[in-house]
């Protein structure tokens, strides 16, 4: 696999993909889901027993397609992206489902196979970029160890391959930067290196878990470029994680709204923020202050708070705090497409004569 | 706080100390030519410290019921203004009027009355409260030392502050630990409430928190200030929160403010590209609205030990010129909607594209 130094990294990674793909299994693929996530329930070990964090998690990733996952701390999005990479702590354990990755169910893999796939094809970028870069080794030390890893190819290829990359990124003066210990750089270059490392092996899919909650907000916009810079020359899938509902809506093409361990609705980005159909999600929506709001809005705020045992409760988890709740949504609540590709779990949501002012009223 | 002040004499702003018919006339707090610089943390061996300019040189002021955001990237030195005036760190250079008193030179006992009456909230509640306290010793302790209330009233006091910001009576009775983060928060409004202060330092206070519960606090943090009148300086980096709670708004880049206005005005209609760069970063909770990929402003925030000259943010800045370079622009009047004396309608900026002379 010769490498061609002037030529551009997209060119290069797009030869390497297609080499190792073989073409025509791309080819035949390219519609094709690149991840579904079938039924899952992830169950943590606690002092005080056994509790399921997540439960009946479905959802897919098509080719090419950035899925945003929001949610508020706890509601179970991270553990979720964590069961999809193998990474859930020793007490966590995916019991139930299926992960298909690329057709091969992850969790029936062995600790090597799943080592081919991850930081290959499948790949994941995490909020804190200085937790997840070795402090003892350079930048460019790090970044062709993991080329090197998946790729037969000299360490003076993989150091260029990584220069040119770590270019791409934004990143000024690359050649030095590859010399840097991570701690030399900002925040913001340390993610761009992040970045680089996971896009490296040209991914199929790459899950970017807050990628930018700990940065600026010039920054982030700044970093979210470089994200969908990517992702358009490489074709690859995004699955991005974030509790901002701003950075969802400028750049997933689905949403999924999580809560309690729980999806609790489903649909193309437009669809989702022009007729939320969940009580939860047309309330944090309302939620969010923007700067171009009215002086007299008053931001619309959930009573309560997200409940702790949440694996005990038998029907709806949003209850409690919901405006509408009645008798009948103390039964399991069924997911079920309301519109085309809308999915709700909440038995009163299609009764929206009811249910789109109140809210948002605060 | 029309132009940038050089402050020699440390002058009450309004002339003499406060007589009370001037009490209305008078801001609550006035800042004047604040700087605070730190010595470098690790220079090279042998090379002479340089050193952080944090905050460089800032004026503006407070009026009593009034939300003053301050808003500004990381570094900026916004956080460092509100430990300044809380009195938690001193200035380099300047200094911050209340009330027209100089609050670094003053006797220890006035200066123990006057910091009742600024109190500070923070980011991270849970390290402002002792873990090993019941919420009640933790909100009677600064009521008995500072007299505010003896043992009989306290408890009926600790009722009232905790109705107040909505949690219940039983509170009291719990450790910190037994709270989520907004109740945490809540706590700590109570906290800084219970010594009647004037003014309270609001330093990121809802940063940390789900969406949900940020409502919660920023909605209970205006109800709080309609009934008591309280003065909030509120810092924060998320540009939605700030708008919303504020009446006027100073944003901050590299130590300095470089405008400032009414909340409305600095946000639909920003005059300092940096304004306008940060706004347009935000991404709008409307996928039918795009950013602007064109106005993401372009690099990072240089080095607060050595300083441009010029401009501090033209090196990122899409209109700089030779002049952006050479000189540093002052605040100059941008628009304003009426005299009130007071200077509360007033929009300025500091960049001399926005003023029309380049």
């Amino acid at each position: 696999m010769r490498v061609n130094g002037t030529k551009s990294v997209k060119h290069v990674l797009t030869v390497i993909r297609g080499q190792r793909n073989g073409g025509s299994r791309r080819g035949v693929a390219m519609d094709d889901r690149i991840l579904d996530v079938q039924d899952l329930r992830v169950v943590f070990q606690t002092d005080f027993g056994k509790r399921t964090v997540t439960d009946d998690i479905s959802f897919h990733v098509d080719r090419n397609e950035m899925l945003g996952v929001v949610g508020e701390s706890g509601c179970g999005k991270s553990v979720t992206s964590m069961a999809v990479m193998g990474l859930l702590p020793k007490n966590g354990n995916a019991e139930k489902g299926r992960i298909i990755f690329e057709g091969r169910d992850l969790l029936k893999l062995k600790p090597r196979e799943l080592d081919q796939i991850r930081g290959k094809d499948l790949t994941m970028v995490f909020q804190d970029a200085l937790a997840g870069l070795n402090p003892v080794f350079t930048v460019g030390n790090q970044l062709t160890e993991q080329i090197r890893a998946h790729e037969h190819i000299s360490r003076a290829e993989a150091e260029k391959r990584g220069t040119e990359i770590l270019g791409r990124m934004g990143i000024p003066d690359p050649a030095q930067a590859m010399k840097k210990y991570p701690h030399e750089m900002s925040g913001g270059m340390r993610q761009r290196v992040m970045i680089a490392m996971a896009l490296a092996c040209g991914p199929e899919l790459m899950i970017a878990d807050e990628p930018t909650t700990a940065l600026d907000v010039t920054i982030q916009a700044q970093i979210m470029q470089v994200i969908r810079k990517a992702r358009q020359e490489l074709h690859m899938s995004v699955l991005l994680i974030t509790h901002d509902i701003g950075l969802v809506a400028q750049n997933a093409d689905r949403v999924m709204v999580m809560y309690a361990g729980q999806i609790i609705e489903e649909a193309p980005v437009r669809a989702l923020f022009s007729r939320p159909m969940h009580p939860y999600t047309q309330a944090l929506l309302a939620a969010a202050p923007g700067i171009d709001d009215s002086e007299d809005r008053r931001l619309a705020s959930i009573r309560g708070t997200v409940p702790q045992q949440y694996d005990e409760i038998r029907g709806c988890r949003f209850r409690d705090r919901c405006p509408y709740a009645t008798e009948a949504c103390g039964e399991p609540q069924a997911f079920r497409e309301l519109d085309a590709q809308h999915f709700v779990r909440c038995w009163r949501a299609g009764d929206t004569t009811v249910m789109s002012d109140r809210v948002t009223a605060g | 706080m029309t132009e940038k002040q050089e402050v020699k004499g440390q002058e009450p702003p309004e002339g003499k100390p406060a007589s009370q018919s001037k009490e209305k006339q008078q801001p609550l707090l006035s800042v004047r030519g604040l700087r605070r610089l730190y010595k470098e943390e690790s220079p090279k061996l042998f090379a002479r410290p340089g050193y952080v300019h944090a905050v460089d040189g800032i004026d503006f002021d407070i009026w009593p019921g009034e939300t003053f955001g301050l808003v500004g990237e990381s570094g900026c030195g916004k956080s460092t203004t509100g430990r300044l005036i809380a009195g938690i760190e001193e200035p380099t250079e300047g200094t911050v009027f209340y009330r027209g008193k100089d609050l670094y030179r003053m006797s220890r006992e006035e200066k123990k009355s006057i910091r009742t009456q600024i109190q500070m909230i923070f980011q991270d509640s849970y390290a402002s409260l002792n873990p090993r306290k019941r919420i009640y010793d933790i909100l009677s302790e600064p009521m008995l030392y500072h007299k505010i209330a003896d043992r009989e009233h306290v408890a009926a006091r600790i009722d009232e502050l905790l109705e107040m910001v909505g949690l219940p009576e039983n509170a009291k009775r719990r450790y910190p630990n037994e709270f989520s983060g907004g109740q945490r928060q809540r706590i700590a409004i109570a906290k800084a409430l219970s010594l009647n202060p004037s003014l309270i330092i609001c330093d990121e206070p809802v940063s940390a928190l789900d969406m949900s519960i940020q409502a919660q606090i920023l909605n209970l943090m205006k109800d709080l200030q309609d009934e008591l009148g309280v003065s909030y300086l509120f810092i924060a980096h998320g540009l939605g929160a700030v708008h919303y709670i504020s009446h006027r708004i100073s944003v901050m880049y590299l130590g300095k403010i470089v405008e400032t206005g009414p909340g409305r005005g600095v946000f639909s209609h920003p005059a300092h590209p940096y304004t306008k760069a940060l706004i347009s970063a935000v991404p709008i909770a409307d996928p039918s609205k795009p950013n602007d990929p064109n106005a993401i402003p372009s690099g990072e925030v240089p080095s607060a030990v050595n300083l441009p000259q010029g401009c501090r943010f033209a090196s990122r800045c899409p209109f700089a010129e030779d002049k952006c370079r050479q000189t540093e622009p002052e605040l100059k009047l941008i628009a304003s909607a009426g005299q009130d004396g007071k200077g509360l309608t007033e929009h300025l900026a500091a960049c001399f594209y926005a003023a029309g002379e380049l």
